[in-house]
């Protein structure tokens, strides 16, 4: 398999606001917030990688799969973990006692909070860099700060909540007192093409806040909707995308664990003909209770569900529909869902469903020139050449 | 007693994000040579750069910072020894067209100098900041980009160099105005920048697949020298070479058909925009005859197909090509850039040696000089050249009179290979297996105990078997590091 790395940006790749980011003073609180694609993730890890030789960085993520993702494709020793293990940490360091919890993982912040209080922390001189703050309720912060935090870089978006618990952009400005020059916004999506950041954009439901600008790069790659496919069909085409270009990423996303595992054997045991040797695929699931075996830094296929990929890009995207519910008419909900999957993708989207009919069917945009209905797969190309011609013009 | 002329030190005031961005693309350039630009100086001297000896008006200074607020003051200070031609000069205060190399050694008092764009960064012989914390930062901001290389360049901020900062408060504000230097002195020919950087791209690559053996390198040399390169023979195969030649050096031949489509491929990969879909467009909406026009729709149509299905593998598609601009547009769609090019090794597809000569110039006109990979852009010396390459390759273009000191090319991978090739540089290119040792027959020899026993001293002679060579070393990645160990 291909070798992928993290590539640093080039100069002329980071916009007037990212230099902004990149040159705030070292100290201090900061709240950057923008929309899938905008380079928070980037500014985060630049930033991290700008101070990486002062021990007194931290890099906290949402999951264990985004934290296995960033710091593999960086290639170099990046002091992190997830921002839920941070305080557990810090809560067994303080007090040597198990975590008070309304259920368990969820911390009992307001109890946290009179505990540190009570104990009395000082100033600490550590920053805390954040990517994806925004899922994390504005008492994790209000904690981090009566225990002597003083040093945050917050990356957001409150578009992309996806826990119950989380903070909007008030309440995060609210609870770290931020100054409105300590908060900019990132307002350019360089992450997806046009035709994804459109299709993306149908899913947008915050009425808070303008949707992200949608990017200039235009692609040929209108997103494409399969329907009436079997699990086979499907497999073959991811496999012949992974085959493509070995040293891409392929994200398959699916609604459940179930389908996860039927996915991931069909597409290790099928076998077709490609150009290079079987990609590898691999999965994983916050229910595994093994650490994330996904290896970020060589190109292949990664199947999960859609609560794994939050914070993830990959080169090409497949979502199968399959499964996905409506629960309760909460349409938002699934919208959300569907803005964060999509949106994940660089260059390549495609919906897939072995259903031909299904009540998510019902908030797919139906205008071809955002999404390219097929039904069925061919394996049979259009347009058949003769091979190397003497004669042939050009 | 006469009193000595100071040492002229010849200063250009800007911010240090516009110096990364010259950094990166390799040029000081006009705004408009810039992807991204914060205001300075060079907004009021349209195609020159401006030069102050010793001392910064303040204005000039202001202005440099006066976009945003994280914007961090430097001065460029330029060796002017390094170029000759004609220039703009404030003299007593009177603004004249000058001999750059007589305005320098004349006794005159000359407080100002424009000197025409682009100008190579070989130019620049320090970088001068305000204080040392501002070297600092800009030495790590420097690391977290891809292409900001700093090369031999010096960072200073000695007490002496920051007081240039403190004395421009008090620096006379004279200055050449706008309105003395007329429009009709500014340069003629406005240099084209696209092409400057696509030029440079292409140099680049050319000189990383140089590598790949006898062919790759002659037609590096021969095009960095200007010539028209040999490749080979055939007229068909010479096609698209000949056309690249004729694109930058000389006039397209416009009476063969291929170069038609040869220049729309050219432009759909050096204007903004998606390539893809510039060069479908082009395929579809150009202006053809009815049998070019039949054969163009066709290409388009494989190509959308080729990109948005995946119906049959790669392989295929290239098997099935029916010409060499076929396979070249099926390349250009199936690695978005250089970096990935470089990484192609499709173990069911065998590209001859000139099939890879011909992807490697468009894909670094496509990505120009600024997307050069970052470990190409590291071999020891490549990154100044190039920057010369593109200044000389621009004024030719625009007919000014501006010449730069030379700088030769460094060595090619292949040169190291080609003649007098070392046990050192096998092993650290891991060529071993396509390496032959011969001895002159003359030499003659006893075997001696299961020994070759020759007499008197005799020079073994080491050279790569081409056939194997190439089929190795054309999927081997060679990086910075490898490179610049080679001796």
């Amino acid at each position: 398999m291909g070798k992928r790395h993290f590539r640093l940006p080039g100069e002329e790749d980071l916009n007037k606001d990212q230099d902004r980011v990149l040159a705030l003073p070292e100290d201090g609180q900061y709240l950057i917030v923008g929309g899938p694609g905008t380079g928070k993730s980037v500014v985060a890890l630049l930033r991290a990688l700008k101070y990486q030789g002062n021990e007194n960085y931290i890099f906290l993520v949402y999951n264990h799969v985004l934290q296995k993702s960033t710091s593999m494709l960086v290639n170099t020793r990046l002091v992190g973990t997830t921002l839920s293990k941070f305080i557990y940490k810090m809560h067994w360091h303080l007090f040597k006692e198990y975590m008070p919890e309304l259920k368990k993982f969820k911390p009992d912040y307001d109890a946290l909070v009179k505990k540190i209080d009570e104990l009395g922390c000082e100033e600490r001189a550590q920053h805390l860099i954040i990517d994806e703050g925004q899922d994390m309720p504005p008492a994790y912060y209000e904690a981090l700060q009566y225990a002597g935090y003083t040093n945050f870089f917050i990356v957001a978006d409150q578009n992309q909540q996806i826990t119950d618990d989380n903070s909007n952009r008030k309440e995060l400005t609210d609870t770290l007192g931020l100054e409105p020059k300590d908060v900019i916004e990132l307002n350019i999506n360089y992450r997806n093409s046009h035709p994804i950041a459109l299709f993306a954009s149908q899913f947008y439901t915050d009425k808070g806040s303008p949707p992200p600008d949608l990017p200039d790069r235009q692609s040929l790659e209108t997103p494409s909707f399969y329907a009436n496919l079997t699990k086979e069909n499907i497999a073959t085409m991811v496999l012949r995308e992974a085959d493509k270009d070995d040293r891409k990423l392929i994200g398959v996303v699916v609604s459940s664990d179930d389908l996860r595992d039927s996915y991931v054997n069909n597409m290790r045991e099928l076998d077709i003909p490609l150009d290079n040797s079987h990609p590898i695929i691999s999965t994983y699931s916050f229910k595994d209770k093994n650490a994330v075996g996904i290896d970020f830094s060589q190109g292949g296929i990664v199947v999960l569900s859609d609560k794994s990929i939050k914070g993830l890009e990959f080169d090409g995207v497949y979502i199968i529909l399959d499964d996905f519910r409506i629960y309760n008419n909460d349409q938002s909900t699934m919208k959300k869902r569907l803005y964060v999957m999509s949106s994940r993708a660089i260059e390549k989207l495609t919906l897939v469903s072995t259903q031909d009919s299904s009540e998510i069917l019902s908030l797919l945009p139906m205008d071809k020139n955002i999404m390219k209905t097929i039904v069925g797969f061919s394996e049979q190309a259009k347009h058949e050449s003769q091979g190397f011609d003497e004669n042939i013009l050009f | 007693m006469t009193i000595k002329k100071k040492k002229a030190c010849w200063l250009f005031p800007t911010n240090t994000n516009n110096l990364r961005m010259i950094l990166a693309q390799g040029l000081l350039t006009s705004p408009e040579g810039f992807s991204k630009y914060y205001q300075d100086i060079l907004v009021d001297y349209d195609g020159y750069l401006s030069l102050f000896n010793h001392q910064i008006p303040p204005d000039s200074l202001r202005k440099a910072v006066s976009e945003a607020d994280h914007l961090t003051p430097c001065l460029l200070e330029l060796d002017l020894s390094k170029l000759s031609g004609q220039g703009w000069a404030l003299i007593n205060n009177e603004t004249k067209e000058v001999d750059i190399t007589s305005a320098l050694t004349s006794d005159d008092d000359v407080k100002q100098l424009l000197i025409p764009l682009p100008v190579p960064l070989s130019c620049i012989s320090k970088i001068i900041f305000k204080t040392k914390a501002d070297n600092d930062e800009f030495e790590k901001e420097a690391k977290i980009r891809s292409n900001v290389l700093l090369g031999k360049v010096k960072l200073s901020s000695t007490k002496a160099e920051q007081k240039l900062f403190e004395c421009s408060d008090t620096a006379s504000t004279e200055v050449v105005s706008k309105i003395q230097l007329k429009t009709t002195e500014t340069p003629k020919i406005k240099p084209n920048y696209s092409d400057i950087y696509a030029y440079g791209g292409v140099l680049s690559l050319l000189f990383y697949n140089a590598k790949n053996g006898a062919l790759s390198h002659n037609f590096f040399a021969s095009f960095s020298r200007k010539s028209l390169p040999p490749v080979v023979s055939d007229s068909k195969e010479q096609a698209i070479p000949q056309f690249i030649y004729e694109y930058f050096h000389g006039e397209i031949d416009k009476t063969r058909p291929e170069n038609m489509i040869l220049k729309g491929i050219v432009s759909s990969c050096i204007e903004p925009g998606s390539f893809k879909e510039l060069l479908i467009n082009f395929l579809c909406k150009g202006d053809w005859d009815e049998k070019t026009g039949k054969r163009a729709k066709e290409l388009a149509d494989k190509l959308d197909e080729y990109d948005t299905s995946n119906s049959r593998s790669t392989s295929e598609w290239f098997k099935s090509a029916q010409s060499d601009i076929e396979k070249l547009l099926l390349m250009l769609f199936t690695r978005g850039d250089s970096e990935s090019f470089t990484d192609f090794n499709n173990p069911k597809i065998n590209f001859s040696e000139r099939e890879h000569l011909i992807f490697t110039i468009f894909f670094g006109a496509r990505d120009g000089f600024i997307r050069v990979p970052a470990f190409i852009r590291k071999y020891r010396g490549l990154q100044t050249y190039i920057s010369n390459q593109m200044a000389a390759y621009a004024h030719a273009k625009m007919k000014s009179k501006t010449i730069f000191e030379e700088i030769g090319a460094p060595k090619t991978v292949w040169q190291f290979v080609d003649k007098g090739l070392s046990n050192a540089n096998t092993k650290l290119l891991g060529i071993e297996s396509c390496v032959q040792t011969t001895m002159s027959a003359k030499a003659g020899f006893k075997n001696k105990q299961g020994l070759n026993v020759y007499e008197g001293f005799q020079e073994p002679k080491y050279k790569v078997v081409n056939e194997e060579f190439f089929e190795l070393i054309s999927t081997k990645k060679i990086t910075d590091t490898e490179y610049n160990k080679l001796k």
